[in-house]
């Protein structure tokens, strides 16, 4: 065992040296790599939503993922509320992808929106490094500027462990694991079936008809596991502890420069659907979330999570609505922003 | 607090250092008991009041036992009561009363959400198997009861088992602990490959199967096909999930100076159904077989004249399977599964196959083995269905495949599958014929390491074991 452990680690150490010196080459990485995003923004942010903002000049503009992306019909919501609204739900996104998204974007259309709401779950707003690395980072990417330094410092650098900032530093191995998973997924999931003559538009298709929209993407699922416990982990239930290392402050401050009201919504999940099954770290962080709200100028905050309005049977998922679910929520969402158009508010 | 995340790592590193530090057996055990509660009280605090109480009420009653030797049964069937209760209560309790679970969903509480989320302590299957186990030697004398509660605290709560074994006896764990440790660079050979496996199992091959089989048993309708995909992957992804807990929990307690159970022998390579109970989470069978198989078997054979030969050979396998399907779950396709191989075993022992039973030639070999491997994985698809509606519909009603397209994404998963239980395989291949080529099995640890490190931080989902 002694002499096998001694092979061991003479051979890891060649490894990781040569692993060291052709990989920041082969990936155009600079060495040591700086702590930081996991690969450069580009320079500018997509453009096609601020120029629909331009056009539709929405009072409300909602921000949110593939909750609110998939569960609100913009138009029925405009016409119920009478006040026309953006559905800017964008799926997998996170807080950070909601800061960029208001800074980059939102206040720079021409008629900046009365209202942003901001629908969440838990405790997505308050942990800023929830769906910004893998393949989550292409999506991020598309609302970034080249120089991100408050996401880069909130949502990459404050979540690493020592161990990671040494690893992602000098290690390249680690560094560019992502790359190197996804080169190894797709080698194994194109090269072989390429042995029967079955292309990569032919894998894509056999995967999406087998397994209709869920693509079957290891990388994205695993996240998909990943996050669903991120939430509730016992470190990002304490709201005083992580408040001031989100991004929410930032939002604040960015909507008040630009007198823009803030509509915070807490969404229902069937996670915990009725109020009673809610752990008691969560109850403290939802209660905390909301007094810090509540002091907040221009802020304001509705919660969803327990109403009865929303029925259990809505849900397809732990948090995704189905077609009825859709149609009733949006009517819900209508009737809850009614207050803020209404003529004594 | 996962073995594979940053924060469990942080805590052994600091525990490891303070542990080795103290030089008394005693303060090591109390350390031990310590930052095992910690680790277990991490998840909720309240678990550890639970844990602590019903290891008291054994502690106690064990020395009962002792002094007030005419009532030892009677001690012995309250602890054994009390904590089977607990587990069963815990586990069952909503899935027979229906009535209840109705009356608190009317008032908002979701019975089984509560249940798993508030009431069911986390690896209480696990400690609870490890009091009773004390306590029943204790009564049969083949234990003495401990008068050092510390160390039969640490022994019950000891963290690299507490969530999910093994289920060390008191005879290997306990005896450990009432001895004094010193380091010796042995641990450290002894712990090293457990802990490059333990990782590389979880983390690249565990992790990554796992998306294949939950697409595909989240699935409505799939064809038989994937749900043959399905099977397979969730072979592979419970060996892998499963013995990489054990690998994790051996070489972490090596590390303290503690040798535990070994759980795994190569389990796939069984031939018998019964074999494969010897080699799949030993310690849980020989639990199974001394406290339950074996007593059930005694008892019937002390009524041979009266009762038939067929019930007094199938009665023991079927009762101990049942109980093992209980354990595993709730509800009745865990009850299904476990008696699925109460089943398998008094059939095979019918056609005079046993346990040990080895065929002579090697294409009588392989297809022993391939019989036996074809009813493990019916056996993980009955376990991993999503209900047995939903496995009667697939199996009575689906069509082989669907369609082109299916078959050949059925493929392709295969072949990702295949690629994952290639790198298990070469482990086994290079255990049996390959233990004296150091270098060969240092590149393998080494492939290992670096696989995990490309494969780290992009996934955590839990152990599955750790659900029981």
């Amino acid at each position: 065992m002694k002499d096998s452990f001694s092979r061991y680690l003479v051979l890891l150490a060649i490894a990781l040296i040569s692993a060291s010196l052709a990989l920041p080459r082969y990936y155009d990485m600079p060495y040591p790599n700086p702590l930081g995003a996991p690969s450069k923004f580009k320079p500018s942010v997509k453009k096609d939503v601020l120029e629909k903002l331009t056009e539709a000049q929405p009072q409300f503009v909602l921000l949110g993922d593939s909750v609110l992306h998939d569960g609100v019909d913009q138009t029925a919501l405009s016409q119920r509320l009478g006040a026309e609204t953006y559905n800017l739900g964008v799926s997998g996104s996170g807080s950070a992808v909601w800061y960029l998204l208001l800074k980059n974007i939102i206040i720079n259309a021409p008629v900046k929106p009365k209202y942003v709401v901001v629908l969440f779950r838990e405790t997505i707003l308050t942990i800023p490094s929830f769906r910004t690395t893998g393949h989550y980072f292409e999506g991020l990417d598309d609302y970034a500027r080249a120089k991100e330094s408050l996401l880069v410092e909130l949502a990459y650098i404050d979540p690493m462990s020592p161990a990671e900032k040494i690893a992602q530093q000098y290690l390249p191995l680690y560094s560019a694991r992502w790359r190197l998973r996804e080169a190894m997924d797709s080698t194994l999931r194109y090269t072989a079936a390429s042995l029967w003559k079955c292309s990569t538009r032919c894998v894509d298709d056999a995967l999406d008809s087998s397994f209709g929209k869920q693509e079957l993407d290891a990388i994205a699922m695993q996240q998909a596991i990943y996050d669903g416990q991120t939430l509730y982990a016992p470190e990002n239930m304490n709201f005083e502890k992580n408040i001031n290392d989100s991004f929410l402050p930032a939002m604040m401050h960015i909507a008040r420069s630009n007198n823009i009201e803030l509509i915070f919504i807490r969404m229902k999940n069937m996670a915990y659907p009725q109020q009673e099954m809610e752990t008691p770290e969560l109850r403290a962080y939802l209660r905390d979330l909301e007094a810090y709200l509540a002091t907040q100028e221009g802020v304001h905050y509705i919660n969803l999570a327990h109403d009865e309005r929303i029925l259990d049977s809505y849900f397809i998922d732990q948090v995704h609505l189905s077609e009825t679910g859709r149609v009733m929520f949006t009517q819900i969402l209508a009737d809850e922003l009614k207050f803020f158009i209404s003529p004594s508010k | 607090m996962s073995f594979t995340s940053y924060n469990f790592l942080a805590f052994f590193l600091i525990f490891l250092a303070l542990y080795w530090a103290i030089p008394s057996h005693r303060w090591k055990n109390l350390l031990l008991l310590a930052g095992s509660y910690i680790f277990y009280g991490w998840v909720a605090s309240w678990h550890v009041a639970v844990l602590f109480l019903s290891t008291a009420l054994d502690y106690f009653l064990a020395i009962g036992m002792a002094r007030w030797k005419t009532r030892a049964k009677l001690f012995t069937w309250v602890g054994v009561a009390l904590n089977l209760g607990m587990l069963l209560f815990a586990k069952y309790y909503f899935f027979f009363n229906e009535t209840l679970a109705n009356a608190l969903r009317q008032t908002g509480i979701n019975g089984d959400v509560f249940m798993m989320r508030v009431v069911l302590p986390l690896g209480l299957s696990f400690y609870i198997l490890k009091k009773i186990g004390y306590l029943l030697d204790v009564q049969r004398g083949t234990f003495k009861p401990t008068r050092d509660f510390i160390a039969y605290a640490a022994y019950v709560s000891f963290f690299p088992q507490v969530f999910s074994g093994p289920i060390d006896r008191p005879q290997k764990l306990l005896t450990q602990l009432y001895k004094s440790r010193s380091w010796k660079v042995e641990n450290f050979h002894n712990a090293w490959t457990l802990l490059v496996m333990g990782f590389f199992k979880k983390i690249v091959i565990a992790n990554t199967v796992t998306v294949i089989v939950d697409q595909i048993f989240e699935l409505e309708a799939p064809s038989q096909i994937l749900l043959l995909v399905g099977g397979l992957g969730f072979t592979l992804q419970i060996i892998a999930d499963f013995s990489s807990y054990t690998d994790l929990s051996r070489g972490f307690a090596w590390l303290l100076g503690l040798n535990t159970a070994e759980n795994f022998n190569r389990p796939y390579l069984a031939l018998t159904p019964s074999e494969f109970w010897n080699r799949w989470h030993i310690s849980l069978s020989t639990w199974l077989r001394d406290y339950i198989f074996f007593p059930l078997r005694r008892a019937l054979l002390k009524r041979k004249e009266t009762l038939p030969d067929f019930l007094i050979q199938s009665l023991p396998p079927l009762a101990t399977m049942f109980v093992s399907g209980v354990w595993h779950g709730v509800g009745w396709k865990f009850i299904v599964w476990g008696l699925y191989y109460g089943v398998l075993i008094v059939l095979y022992q019918a056609i005079g196959i046993r346990g040990d039973w080895k065929p002579v030639g090697k294409i009588k070999l392989f297809l022993a083995w391939l019989v036996m491997f074809s009813l493990i994985v019916f056996g993980w698809i009955i376990f991993r269905a999503t209900s047995l509606e939903w496995l009667w519909s697939v199996i009575a009603v689906a069509p082989f495949y669907y369609g082109a397209y299916e078959l050949a994404a059925s493929l392709v998963l295969l072949l990702i599958i295949g690629f994952y239980a290639l790198l298990l395989i070469l482990k086994v291949l290079l255990d049996l014929y390959a233990e004296k080529f150091t270098t060969l099995r240092a590149v393998y640890y080494v492939g290992a390491t670096l696989m995990t490190l490309i494969f780290i931080n992009s996934s955590s989902p839990d152990f599955i074991y750790s659900q029981f």
